[in-house]
């Protein structure tokens, strides 16, 4: 009989059943953990182990709950959550994810809620699956020795469609006035003028303040004086109904202090298919990522899956993938957080490690000037290392070391 | 202080009941919890401790407490208010005495943020704004959030009306389980207007329906009998299905009709909304109901099950949270979250219809809702007292 594994990743509203999201007013959904649930159930299945969703895994408590529910004494639970909205599964074996991107966690029930006790809620774990070493390393300091690093595949969809991306619609950050619609060029057509330019390539949402946006803007625009044939295209990470491409000037300037002019600073705010997203990658040269704080940063490694050559810090989750051979490495410091880095800012003081700006510029200056052969060196080892770490064969070799089979 | 305030026996250690639910005009649900405790607390002379009875931060008169007992009403507790007679401030020293006897405080719902008495126990009924947070707004959720962590870590003994909740408070809040203890709630449903209500039935044959009790809310769930009745819709030609409890928030109760296409059968009166029904009205809905359905996504007790479990009619329930603990092994369980599960739990309803051994499960369901009474929620309680407070002074 097949190892069942019953994943819960509903928060809020979505745990109420048979209810549409629609229909409800409150909580919202984390459509990043969802993306990482799936790709746990993809490596679990790929092991030969059955995998099921549960809502509310809390409510079985009872012996005949769980008949009810049909708990098997070899079952286990994963839990796919932010740590606060984890809740264990009574009887069975309770992993827990650890995603958490800063070295300190809430030893205190803020507002009144236990539930925002980081430590707390870990300490229920019989197992916790942190995506990097870095998160395993800060759990195990708290003195919960349960944690241990197993990150979930990194799968790049194979698909390819038919979809071009010459057509997405694309915003230059080259005007302080707010845009218009003869603003907006065909990526066709921005490609076009910069067809001899290093393109580097990135992903973020920008309300994220962990992704450094205006060090990464003004690197770029300092190097880009040095180095003219430079272009950095963003992909945004927006809802596209209160968040749209047009807004992305006002959100760099209101929540970023960046006011930025400079016609090869190109956003994209459409929602792209896989393939769109693939061919993206393939026509890009760096994978750009300032992020000061990473619990796993999934688009980084799908990039390097691709054998496109990252350019970041090796802080966090960071140091298990980057290095010198594989990336263009750039130094970092720790300070510590201020603002709404996280939902506890208010509370928890935290630290991060911003990469510096010079250090910033050197490596996007590097970058523009790299020769063929070792553009093609990092490449092949960033395209091997994503591949020995966070393959679906990768998955299945720490699974069994594990020990949860 | 004036001896209205207390019994007699001024040797004994003083027990402060905390009783502010008393307030309300009516009782039901907490507030008929803490007038079942509160009517033994008042008339047991027996106790070891001298009980007195605190609303909010006052002591209370004797005299005001009997009135709402008699009454089952707080009017006289809410005119006392007014004028500020047989309400006192609790006096009580740095070490928990009250004029140079050892007190206790014993609070049935919402208690101080800090230790008031020598020592503090609390009655907790659920968790559910912690765990179904998405069921309620942000202020009922702040309202209970506010102090919790300092009333449970100035709390010696902890009350809980189930397992599952005691569960809860275990994991959530690191309570120890020896501080814990389960007292499950009693059973006093009024089985005379049942009685009533069968002999106006009864032999006449009435139209079979399945009742489902419940404010209309998210965490009451009847979007599964819904989902449900869309994939089985022949059972509404069979069943009329009524739906009892007010509109509360979250969809209407015609938008998850709508939804499931079922807008027509609204219409024809084979699904019924009564909205609000009094007590009357429900134990006559329950006892002419051929079963009861229960598909709650999370409850501390369960009250609706012993009811219909004492008035010997089979309940089909959600097997979530401390229903199992009230339902026991008389009921037909299914998962909250399943469509399939709850056929599966209505099939073998109607096996066991069929068969006739529907008729020795609603036996067993009766003689096991017997066996709750508030009679023994009291003496768990008073034991614990007794064992916690008295034997290590």
């Amino acid at each position: 009989m097949k190892k069942r594994f019953f994943i819960s990743n509903a928060i809020d509203e979505e745990k109420l059943p048979f209810i549409s999201n629609e229909e409800m007013k409150f909580g919202r959904a984390h459509y990043s953990w969802k993306i990482v649930a799936d790709l746990y159930s993809k490596g679990l299945e790929a092991a030969d182990i059955e995998t099921h969703r549960v809502v509310r895994p809390e409510i079985y408590q009872s012996k005949i709950a769980q008949e009810t529910f049909g708990v098997r004494h070899d079952d286990n639970h994963l839990a796919v959550k932010p740590i606060e909205h984890i809740r264990p599964f009574p009887g069975m074996r309770n992993i827990f994810i650890g995603g958490w991107e800063f070295p300190q966690f809430s030893n205190e029930s803020f507002d009144g809620n236990p539930l925002n006790n980081h430590v707390n809620i870990l300490k229920h774990a019989d197992q916790i699956w942190c995506w990097s070493n870095f998160t395993r390393n800060n759990i195990k300091a708290l003195g919960i020795d349960t944690a241990i690093t197993l990150p979930p595949p990194v799968i790049v969809p194979r698909v390819s469609d038919d979809l071009d991306i010459d057509l997405i619609a694309t915003l230059a950050l080259n005007t302080t006035r707010a845009p218009v619609l003869s603003d907006v060029k065909t990526l066709g057509e921005v490609l076009k003028t910069y067809e001899k330019s290093k393109v580097f390539f990135s992903v973020f949402n920008p309300y994220d303040r962990r992704k450094q946006i205006k060090s990464m803007m003004t690197a770029f625009e300092m190097a880009q004086k040095k180095q003219p044939e430079m272009v950095l295209i963003v992909k945004l990470v927006i809802d596209n109904i209160n968040t749209t491409l047009g807004t992305i000037q006002e959100i760099l300037s209101s929540h970023h202090g960046f006011t930025g002019n400079n016609n090869r600073i190109i956003f994209i705010g459409d929602i792209l298919s896989d393939g769109q997203m693939k061919k993206l990658v393939k026509m890009s040269d760096f994978y750009l990522c300032t992020s000061s704080t990473e619990g796993l940063n999934l688009p980084i490694i799908e990039a390097m899956a691709q054998g496109l050559v990252p350019i970041s810090t090796k802080a966090t989750a960071m140091a298990d993938y980057i290095n010198e051979n594989n990336s263009i490495v750039m130094e970092h410091e720790e300070l510590p957080t201020e603002g709404p880095y996280h939902a506890f800012h208010s509370h928890l003081p935290t630290t991060h490690f911003p990469p510096k700006l010079e250090s910033a510029i050197d490596a996007l200056i590097s970058a523009a000037k790299i020769s063929q052969s070792k553009y093609q060196v990092l490449s092949e080892n960033a395209k091997k290392d994503a591949q020995d770490k966070y393959s679906l064969q990768a998955f299945i070799r720490n699974i069994h070391a594990s020990g949860v089979l | 202080m004036s001896n209205n305030f207390q019994n007699t026996n001024t040797a004994k250690p003083i027990l402060m009941l905390g009783a502010a639910p008393l307030w309300e005009l009516e009782y039901t649900g907490i507030s008929n919890v803490v007038f079942e405790l509160t009517k033994r607390f008042f008339f047991d002379e027996s106790l070891e401790f001298e009980v007195r009875f605190s609303v909010f931060d006052k002591v209370i008169d004797r005299s005001i407490i009997k009135q709402c007992l008699d009454n089952r009403s707080g009017a006289s507790l809410q005119a006392a208010f007014q004028t500020k007679e047989g309400i006192a401030e609790i006096e009580v020293d740095d070490r928990g005495y009250i004029e140079g006897r050892i007190s206790y405080g014993l609070f049935l719902h919402i208690k101080p943020h800090r230790r008031v008495f020598h020592k503090d126990c609390h009655l907790y009924y659920d968790f559910s704004f912690l765990l179904t947070q998405e069921c309620h707004t942000q202020d009922t959720i702040n309202f209970h959030l506010h102090g919790l962590t300092e009333q449970i870590n100035s709390t010696d003994l902890f009350f809980c009306i189930s397992e599952s909740t005691a569960s809860d408070l275990q994991w959530l809040f690191n309570v120890p389980k020896e501080k814990t203890v389960v007292a499950l709630l009693g059973n006093n449903v009024n089985t005379e207007i049942a009685l009533e209500a069968r002999e106006l039935i009864g032999d006449r044959e009435i139209e079979p329906y399945l009742l489902i009790l419940g404010t209309i809310e998210p965490r009451k769930n009847i979007a599964l009998i819904f989902e449900w009745l869309k994939k089985n819709p022949n059972l509404l030609k069979k069943y009329r299905f009524v739906f009892a409890g007010r509109q509360g928030w979250g969809p209407a109760f015609s938008a998850y009709a709508e939804k499931n296409g079922l807008s027509g059968e609204i219409e024809s009166g084979r699904i019924v909304h009564l909205g609000y029904i009094d007590e009357s009205l429900k134990a006559t809905l329950i006892v002419g109901a051929q079963a009861i359905f229960y598909p709650s996504i999370f409850e501390g007790f369960g009250l609706p099950v012993l009811e219909a479990m004492e008035l010997g009619v089979p309940v089909i329930a959600s097997c979530s949270t401390s229903i199992p603990e009230v339902l026991g092994d008389t009921g037909y369980y299914f998962d909250p979250y399943s469509v399939d599960s709850l056929d599966v739990a209505f099939s073998k309803f109607l096996f066991d219809q069929c068969t006739g051994q529907l008729e020795v499960q609603k036996k067993r369901a009766s003689k096991r809702a017997s066996e709750f009474s508030y009679d023994r929620t009291y003496s768990v309680i008073c034991n614990s007292l007794r064992s916690e407070f008295l034997n290590s002074n």
